[in-house]
């Protein structure tokens, strides 16, 4: 054997299972030729070291969505000799989640099956037969509960004894048979409302739940911003100020003042000091603003964006926002992508995926691409105009949702296609595993640090070049007038419009020196939010939309964004 | 026999059947069914949907429960089992159900 595939329904504990037996060695990758993601790890049995895939959720074999083909594929990829399927079950909904299994079993695959979240059935008065139902279904099922590992040895030692069942059942008898096992090994008590459960009622409360989102997302944002802002300055900038700005000023006095290479590592000096906002060398600026400006709040972001998924709160969140998102043509579910935006737009793009439809995708990616700034722009965004408190950074918010309603409802009006309805499952609130978070926030952030770091010494480095050689003079001279005459912004932002392509925080990190009113800030930072997308999300949308789509959806947001920034400089 | 809109709040409900027809077309389209796709494989996604109705349990002969249903043509929310499912007001008025007397 060299290969488990943990297949399950989504919300069933899959993750906590994965995290268990692969410890810290997992990569996340996409399923070749897809843009899905799963996770690969190792775990160690019988002195073999053995694949784990943490297969995407999935309701059925018969696939709906990009994920579930992903998940139907891996299955068709795999060796039924050197691969066994572990099918995790929620034992606190046995019937619905039998429907895959009944469909595994009649696979050549050798399985076994996890009741997962064992100790729940306690707390709401289910009682099953785990031994009869092993027996009824021909393979070994183990009681588990992931978070205390509860099961998991046994998982371990019993592996060897899964064997394909050989069960043949065709798909519209599948239920029937669903309905004669649960009547044998399943019985089902009164019990009490747990706390959990009451809120649970009340987060999908029409009345009461629109107030619950509000605390919930008032308190994300809080939390957000203290962990970030607590990074930042009790641990990144001291040691960038500390540590680091000593050593780079006597590598600055080594170097001499004037010379070229000073200029591209160092950059400037501010009254004879590193300002790590407005220096721009590689080894200053370059390094400070992914790793002390935005670092901190993606780290902050993930961590809470992990809890708020694996709480179970997203999809509650969805059925309330359910009638904001059809302003825009989409459904509920549409809050997810546009919230993982937040962090990236990258992921929020990738996740557009779970919209079934073309028009949803695009509308969804696009309005995401144009008005969502990502947490490294929404960092820097802070760092330039925090210092106007509300006046400041409201108007730039305020302005980037009502494009994004604007530029929604207009797409939802003349992109032709279908706009199907919210239809999803809401699990039962659940404790999540820490765990579980840590790695997830782990392996994303992670992901940021080698996808963006590159880019933005690349950028940097580019700035400099541009201004040495004097292209950033003969091109603002050529557009500069442009950018005066409609925006209102000196023609030296140009830079930034050129650089905001490879980074979009490093593009508002270049306006600090030019000395800009908070007007002009504030049109530039909406300008630098619309006008394209960065290099990373331009792939993606790419890749995602087609070469059509991706040419509508840039021609919106370059028109919209110049449209939208005369307006500003109108008002400011 | 009325569907799922009509039924109470927080009583057992059985499911009558799904039911076919202009109805649910009409449902899973949408608001902004444009041109495009094409009739024929109009068919296929609403077989399509009774099976995501039915991966999710709901399916003839079960007892379901409404609990809540969201304002301005917000989504129903529906509890089968053990799990609580969101399903827009178009699939859920597809739904034909009856109230179980205890």
């Amino acid at each position: 054997m060299k290969r488990i595939l943990l297949f399950g329904n989504p919300n069933v504990g899959k993750s906590a299972i994965f995290t268990r037996l692969t410890g810290v060695r997992v990569v996340a990758s996409n399923y070749p030729g897809t843009t899905v993601e799963y996770l690969r790890g190792k775990t160690r049995i019988d002195k073999k070291d053995i694949e784990v895939i943490d297969v995407p959720g999935t309701y059925s074999l018969y696939p709906d969505s990009p994920a579930e083909k992903v998940a139907k594929k891996i299955i068709d990829d795999s060796n039924p000799k050197e691969t066994v399927i572990v099918n995790v079950i929620d034992s606190t909904n046995l019937e619905r989640n039998l429907n895959l299994t009944l469909q595994l079993l009649s696979t050549k695959f050798p399985v076994m099956v996890l009741l997962n979240f064992w100790d729940e059935t306690k707390h709401k008065g289910i009682t099953i037969d785990s031994n009869n139902l092993s027996k009824l279904l021909k393979v070994p099922v183990i009681p588990t509960v992931a978070i205390t590992g509860y099961g998991i040895q046994e998982l371990r030692e019993r592996l060897s004894e899964a064997k394909p069942s050989g069960f043949k059942i065709k798909e519209k008898d599948t239920w029937n048979f669903v309905g004669k096992i649960i009547k044998k090994v399943q019985v089902i008590e009164h019990h009490h409302h747990t706390f959990l459960q009451v809120l649970e009622e009340i987060s999908t409360h029409p009345v009461m739940g629109i107030f619950f989102a509000g605390i919930v997302l008032l308190l994300s944002f809080a939390i957000i911003r203290l962990i970030g802002e607590g990074l930042i300055g009790f641990v990144f900038a001291p040691i960038f100020e500390n540590l680091w700005a000593p050593v780079l000023l006597k590598l600055s006095a080594f170097l001499g003042n004037a010379n070229i290479l000073h200029k591209i590592l160092i950059g400037e000096l501010i009254e004879g000091k590193i300002d790590f906002y407005q220096s721009f060398g590689l080894l200053s600026t370059g390094f400070f603003i992914p790793i002390a400006a935005v670092l901190p709040y993606i780290i902050s972001f993930y961590f809470v964006l992990s809890i708020l998924e694996d709480t179970g709160y997203l999809p509650r969140l969805a059925v309330l926002m359910d009638r904001l998102m059809h302003q825009i043509g989409i459904h509920g579910m549409g809050i997810v992508p546009m919230f993982l935006a937040f962090g990236c737009n990258v992921p929020g793009v990738l996740a557009t995926r779970i919209m079934e439809t073309r028009r949803e995708r695009l509308i969804a990616a696009t309005v995401m691409s144009i008005s969502i700034p990502c947490m490294a722009q929404t960092a820097m965004i802070f760092g330039l105009l925090g210092k106007y408190g509300f006046k400041g950074i409201a108007p730039v918010f305020l302005t980037l949702f009502l494009v994004w309603i604007l530029i929604g409802k207009i797409m939802a009006r003349y992109v032709s296609g279908e706009s199907p309805e919210i239809f999803t499952e809401i699990p039962p609130y659940r404790v999540p595993h820490f765990q579980v978070l840590l790695k997830k926030v782990w392996l994303r952030v992670g992901w940021f640090l080698k996808e963006a770091l590159p880019f933005v010494l690349i950028g940097i480095l580019l700035v400099n070049l541009f201004y040495i050689f004097g292209f950033i003079n003969f091109v603002s001279r050529i557009f500069g007038g442009l950018l005066t005459n409609i925006l209102g912004i000196p023609a030296e932002a140009i830079a930034a419009l050129f650089i905001g392509f490879l980074r979009k925080d490093v593009a508002i990190g270049m306006l600090a020196p030019l000395g800009l009113s908070m007007g002009q800030l504030i049109t530039a930072s909406v300008v630098l939010t619309m006008y394209f997308p960065c290099v990373a999300t331009f792939v993606v949308l790419f890749k995602e939309l087609g070469f059509w789509d991706t040419l509508k959806s840039s021609a919106i947001m370059i028109s919209s964004a110049v449209f939208v920034g005369w307006i500003l400089n109108l008002i400011y | 026999m009325i569907s799922l809109l009509e039924a109470r709040k927080n009583v057992p409900l059985i499911v009558k059947s799904i039911s076919r027809g202009e109805m649910g077309m009409r449902g899973i389209g949408g608001r902004g069914r444009g041109g495009g796709g094409g009739g024929g494989g109009g068919g296929g996604g609403r077989r399509n949907w009774c099976r995501r109705f039915s991966n999710m349990g709901i399916r003839e002969g079960v007892i379901i429960k409404k609990i809540s249903m969201h304002p301005f043509f917000g989504p129903v929310i529906v509890r089968v089992g053990n799990c609580e499912i969101a399903v827009g007001r178009g699939m859920a008025s597809t739904i034909l159900v009856e109230e179980v007397n205890e």
